[in-house]
């Protein structure tokens, strides 16, 4: 974990690719469970 | 209008996912059971190489920012676009930086590094600026030649004397846990790096040959790794295999039949050479693409921003990595976690569409 820290550290774009890519990962999720849920609810 | 062949995508497949990988000692960290790791790791890149080429069945020949657009709408895509953009610099920058660190080792060692850096790029910006077209048939020229010295250093290793097999007893020593250890490393890097694809597949000509070639040219190239592992694991034996820094190259070295077929260093130069080529071109010209989409860019601008930003790359590259051991550690504590990332994020996307494709066709 310290050295995965440090290698967020030492490298920045790294650290914003990580930080981005995961954010964007939960917005598609989210989009996902909002088309789910609308497919469940207009059976 | 740009569009490449069937045979020129196979190429250019293959010289991406050969390219670096032949180099490293992929999986090492299970030992002599490397290649269990690869095979492993080829069956979730074929999974994910099948969601990659359903974006072209869904939507033949429209480029990935499109596509995107369509899914997500323009405020939500342009971030995401602008993100793989940054990816595939990233990733750019790494190979560019490990090729031109590998090149001094073994060719140049009394040049600076920023000088074969920048005859690098040029050669890049020259070839991407004359369009993406010259790059496929680049690919296509050099490729047979790729494969032909790779199945060569083989054969000779194999009569090297060196050649063991015992090396790679006994399989699976010490279970399964260690291969598996070691599977999202491989996923990762070659198979996750397909994605960059993404950013090509509206230039292939038969849009529904795309899956049929990539699925090929991604088994060829497994098979050529396994091999590779297979010849370097049976030479140096799993230990050495993990502590030396280019495997291949140390294999070539101790190569000596009869005191005439020696010092096969050159050959090792050429497949660093290309692979790195390929590596670095594609990746970067997938990066000049999205950001040339990101701001609607036409092909002439595109001009532009290759240049730009190649000159931009070898400065970058030094500034980023202090040195091979720098860039390593980069790479397999945080790369590999950022290839897999961006590698998963076009499942979710697949998912996306086709839950909107559903819920439109029922007219919901």
């Amino acid at each position: 974990m310290n050295d995965f820290v440090s290698v967020l550290k030492a490298d920045p774009l790294l650290a914003f690719l990580l930080i981005g890519g995961s954010l964007y990962a939960l917005i598609l999720l989210l989009m996902i469970i909002f088309y789910l849920f609308k497919l469940l609810l207009n059976r | 209008m740009i569009r490449i062949s069937s045979i020129q995508l196979f190429s250019l497949i293959l010289a991406f996912e050969v390219g670096s990988t032949t180099l490293f000692a992929l999986g090492i960290g299970a030992g002599q059971d490397a290649w269990i790791v690869v095979l492993f790791a080829f069956l979730v890149g074929l999974i994910l190489l099948i969601v990659y080429t359903q974006f072209p069945k869904y939507y033949p020949y429209q480029n990935f920012a499109g596509i995107l657009e369509g899914a997500m709408g323009k405020k939500i895509a342009k971030p995401l676009l602008f993100l793989f953009a940054l990816y595939f610099y990233s990733q750019a920058t790494h190979n560019f930086y490990e090729f031109g660190v590998l090149i001094k080792m073994t060719a140049l060692p009394r040049t600076p590094l920023i000088v074969i850096l920048y005859m690098f790029i040029f050669v890049i910006i020259y070839i991407l600026c004359l369009g993406f077209e010259v790059l496929a048939r680049t690919a296509e020229i050099f490729v047979p030649y790729l494969i032909l010295f790779l199945v060569a250093t083989y054969i000779i290793m194999f009569f090297s004397g060196n050649f063991d097999l015992g090396h790679l007893l006994p399989i699976l020593g010490d279970g399964i846990k260690p291969v598996l250890g070691e599977v999202h490393t491989v996923i990762g890097f070659p198979f996750g790096e397909m994605v960059v694809f993404l950013m090509f597949w509206h230039y292939v000509r038969e849009q529904q040959a795309v899956r049929k070639i990539a699925v090929l040219s991604v088994s060829v190239s497994t098979l050529l790794l396994i091999t590779s592992l297979i010849v370097i694991i049976s030479v140096l034996g799993p230990e050495l295999a993990a502590y030396t820094e280019i495997p291949l190259l140390e294999t070539l070295i101790s190569v000596n039949i009869a005191n005439v077929i020696t010092n096969l260093d050159s050959i090792s130069v050429f497949i660093i050479f290309i692979g790195g080529f390929f590596k670095t071109a594609l990746h970067f010209s997938g990066f000049c693409l999205a950001f040339s989409w990101l701001f609607n860019h036409k092909n002439k601008n595109q001009r532009w921003v290759i240049t730009i930003f190649a000159i931009l790359l070898p400065l970058f590259s030094v500034y980023r990595f202090d040195g091979l051991d720098d860039q390593r550690w980069k790479g397999l504590e945080g790369g590999v976690l950022s290839i897999l990332l961006f590698s998963f994020l076009p499942v979710l996307l697949l998912l996306l569409i086709m839950l909107k494709r559903k819920t439109s066709s029922k007219g919901v």
